[in-house]
């Protein structure tokens, strides 16, 4: 009864929470609400592994915790390998119904912790690996990493002179390691993000899942418009939502009615605000360029 | 804790022992979320007021029984509604703007008939008051009144010079339109409740103003307007020239008036097509005469297409000059029109060119317009041109009477006239128990519900349900309804595209997408509640509402 008219059956979602308010994130956070919709994909016994990040303080100062699972702090370029431990050390202890999250921003996983992260993969680990991507360093103030986009603001990489460099392209990376499950997702589609997070835990083997999470002050947006943004990725085919299994099932989950041009999501934010008419134009044929090489996988397998 | 004993405690390995909800993030907040009830616009345009937006929600549910309470609680003829009235509230469907208005006039007169069909009757429960009021006019707004009255537990009593009650609605409007057992049915509901029939009295001239004046505590005057305008022609009093609201009074099961062959009717507003297409239905050759041309026709546009496709001819841009015949009529003689400059009307005045033509009739209808007769309503009562005075709650200037319906200052449809009556109620109510009723009796609150409130992204596209209308040609030989009833499965899907704008329907956005855990389901009832304690007040409930049901409060 609560689907009248409606795109999303409410009623789906986990009642469950399993972290509480009081956190310390801004306003209009998509990391934080990233978190809390995946723990209700993930439920309990669930242990979180979270290296320098934003989320090394929302759980708040020491000695409080929004968290109700275990949540594990720990170095920078380290998730990977702390995950592959704590999942041996569970698993030695009779606790293999533990799932184990690595949860690190795009810093720590496109570039301080890819090796890791590479490694763990490798050895196919039966843990789940997230990066939540908010596309630069937003805890320590804005700078670029590996994951941000082409033509973006940051700190380090100022208006007159904005990114060049296009985003690392990680999903492919992943997809290159030939590991049981990828997916991207964002909290715009809760249903497919908590989907996603339900499927991951019911399979075994090293998984991983890409989440795009607005960041208000970094991305220059105003707080109230972060689900909207997100969603704009998606239906502008900037972040499209997929998964893939063994790197051989490529599926898309959410399939834009129409594609958006990507002018929309560009507008809507000021880290984009100094792009002129031309470099969104390049931006979009990038943009479609990248979707169409995707695409074809997708169709591939629909046959 | 002070510093030391801090450094003394720490361990090794840092250890979390508290919870955050100690940290209450609510007084980061500049702004705060609320819920509120926006008016839909569909709502701010229903001349009766009706929720619109709540009744589709329990329909979409299939609650019907539910769905036409909530009707009932605004227009007390749901069924008549769903036939007659000329759903303005469609054309402000912000449905719209997203793929197709939401086909409301199906929807209501599903939920009508399905409370004919399952004879629910309304119970009193208010205690009754040992106050009478007299009702003189037993057409809608007269018959709202009386319900109304009657639910708030006043003693009423209704009278009307006709035989029975209905008014316009039984001795105007065509049984194609609306059959008769419907009105029946919506009808014997009221009079079931206790409302006294005083039918066949004409007050003013078998009973005295001032008796009914002195025997009740309040008067209620919907008297209606009959007295057709006048046309100075020649030829008036032959045989065969008949005024609308005369013909269309003759149409009645098994008794039925004769026209002859052809048949010229002369206006352009609802009554001018009702007689037109009547004539059709009695085997006749209908020609329609209209000064103006057809985009200055007072008609509904639904309805004057409808008569177009049953064979009615139009003839813009003439007017009468003179009736001719023996004593019967044989023919009219027209004359052609020109437009001019732009009258108080707002439409441009046709003005005659002098030429004319002849055209054969047996039979002229008058539908050029009626109005109020003064002298059948006490002296006393202060009248603006043909209409009485009133505010807006039918208070005239005598303290004890109130009016509504045709007879004072609003548009001439029943739905007007339904609101009106629930109007005069609120203010009768009001004045008996010596407390001023000043806000208005309808739904309306101050804030709409615009295009601009909702999130279209949650609404998928989905086509409008066309009506049931019968072909044309089969139309025409009887008086059977021309527009058929809704299955059950197209009420609900009509009721189901409603976006329901600016109420909630607990459809969980707000909670599923909050970051801080501060939108909760209200324990004690209905909706959502916001947690000020955390709300950091980013304001994505607002944005991902998709009726428009929250706004931001800025603080001071």
């Amino acid at each position: 009864m609560y689907s009248l008219n409606q795109r999303f059956d409410n009623m789906e979602i986990p009642e469950d929470e399993h972290m509480t308010a009081g956190h310390v994130a801004c306003a209009g956070c998509g990391a934080s609400l990233s978190m809390r919709l995946a723990l209700k994909g993930l439920g309990k016994p669930t242990a979180l592994v979270v290296p320098a990040c934003c989320w090394g303080i929302i759980p708040g100062a020491w000695p409080q915790t929004a968290m109700e699972v275990p949540f594990f702090n720990t170095a920078f370029m380290t998730t990977g390998a702390v995950i592959s431990g704590l999942k041996a050390a569970y698993r030695r202890r009779g606790m293999d119904d533990v799932c184990v999250v690595g949860w690190a921003g795009d810093g720590g996983t496109y570039d301080i912790g890819i090796q890791a992260l590479s490694g763990a993969a490798e050895r196919n680990e039966d843990v789940i690996y997230v990066c939540y991507d908010n596309e630069a360093y937003m805890n320590t103030g804005v700078q670029r990493s590996g994951g941000t986009p082409l033509g973006a603001w940051t700190s380090t990489t100022p208006a007159k002179a904005p990114k060049s460099e296009p985003k690392k392209d990680m999903d492919e990376i992943m997809i290159a390691h030939r590991i049981p499950y990828i997916a991207t997702a964002t909290a715009a589609y809760p249903h497919d993000l908590i989907a996603k997070f339900k499927k991951a835990r019911s399979m075994r083997g090293m998984r991983y899942i890409h989440i795009l999470s607005a960041c208000p002050p970094g991305w220059k947006t105003p707080e109230n418009m972060s689900i909207e943004i997100m969603r704009l990725a998606v239906l502008s085919n900037i972040f499209p939502l997929y998964e893939v299994e063994n790197s051989e099932v490529f599926r898309q989950t959410v399939i834009p009615d129409e594609v958006e041009p990507v002018n929309n999501y560009l507008r809507s934010q000021g880290r984009f605000k100094h792009l002129t008419q031309e470099d969104i134009q390049v931006y979009q044929r990038e943009v479609t360029t990248r979707f169409e090489r995707l695409k074809e996988r997708f169709d591939r397998i629909a046959v | 804790m002070k510093y030391t004993d801090r450094q003394v405690k720490t361990p090794l390995c840092c250890i979390s022992t508290t919870s955050s909800l100690v940290n209450k993030t609510g007084s980061w907040r500049f702004a705060s979320p609320v819920f509120i009830h926006r008016a839909s616009p569909c709502n701010e345009q229903c001349p009766a007021g009706e929720d619109i937006a709540g009744y589709m929600y329990l329909a979409a549910q299939g609650r019907f029984e539910d769905a036409w309470r909530l009707i009932m609680k605004e227009n007390p003829f749901p069924a008549v509604m769903g036939r007659v009235c000329y759903h303005s509230c469609e054309t402000r469907c912000n449905r719209a703007e997203h793929d197709d208005a939401v086909s409301i006039n199906m929807v209501e007169r599903f939920i009508g008939d399905y409370g004919l069909a399952h004879s629910i009757e309304i119970e009193l429960t208010r205690p009754e008051i040992d106050k009478r009021v007299a009702i003189v006019g037993a057409g809608p707004a007269g018959l709202t009144a009386a319900y109304y009255l009657r639910l708030m537990g006043y003693g009423v009593t209704v009278f009307d010079s006709n035989e029975l009650p209905g008014g316009l609605m039984r001795y105007g409007i065509p049984p194609y339109r609306l059959p008769k057992e419907i009105l029946d049915g919506e009808i014997s509901r009221l009079s079931n409740m206790g409302i006294d029939f005083n039918m066949g009295v004409k007050v003013g001239e078998g009973l005295a103003w001032k008796k009914i004046n002195s025997g009740f505590d309040a008067v209620f005057a919907a008297i209606g307007a009959y007295q057709e305008a006048d046309l100075e022609i020649k030829g008036m009093d032959k045989r065969g020239v008949v005024n609308a609201l005369g013909f269309l009074r003759e149409v009645n099961p098994g008794k039925y008036p004769s026209t002859g062959k052809k048949v010229t009717v002369i206006g352009g507003g609802n009554s001018a097509i009702d007689c037109a297409r009547v004539s059709r239905r009695l085997g006749a050759d209908v020609t329609l005469v209209y000064r103006r041309s057809q985009s200055e026709m007072p008609a509904h546009t639904e309805e004057v297409e409808m008569a177009r496709e049953e064979g009615v001819e139009f003839l813009f841009l003439a007017g009468p000059g003179e009736i001719y015949g023996q004593e019967d009529v044989s023919g009219i003689r027209l004359v052609k029109m020109s437009l001019g400059t732009v009258d108080n009307s707002g439409r441009r005045r046709p003005e005659p060119t002098g030429e004319t033509f002849d055209l054969d009739c047996q039979t002229v209808i008058l539908a050029i317009g009626e109005s109020l007769k003064i002298e059948d309503l006490p002296s006393s009562l202060i009248c603006d041109g043909n209409l009485v005075k009133v505010d807006d709650f039918g208070r005239t200037n005598k303290a004890r009477f109130f009016a509504g319906g045709d007879i004072i200052n609003i548009p001439r449809t029943v739905t007007h006239a339904i609101g009106s009556g629930r109007r005069a109620a609120a203010a009768i109510d009001g004045f008996l128990k010596g407390v001023e009723r000043d806000k208005d009796g309808l739904n309306h609150t101050s804030e709409l519900a615009d295009y601009n409130s909702l999130n279209s992204f949650y609404f998928d596209h989905r086509s409008r349900t066309k009506a049931h209308i019968v072909l044309a040609d089969k139309r025409v030989s009887s008086f059977k309804e021309v527009v058929s009833s809704p299955s059950e499965e197209e009420a609900v899907y009509e009721a189901g595209r409603c976006f329901n704008c600016g109420s909630c329907t607990e459809c969980g956005n707000c909670y599923i997408f909050c970051p801080d855990f501060s939108i909760m389901k209200d324990p004690d009832g209905y909706g959502y509640i916001v947690d000020l304690d955390y709300c950091k007040g980013c304001g994505i409930c607002v944005q991902e509402c998709p009726r428009g049901a929250m706004k931001m409060e800025f603080m001071e």
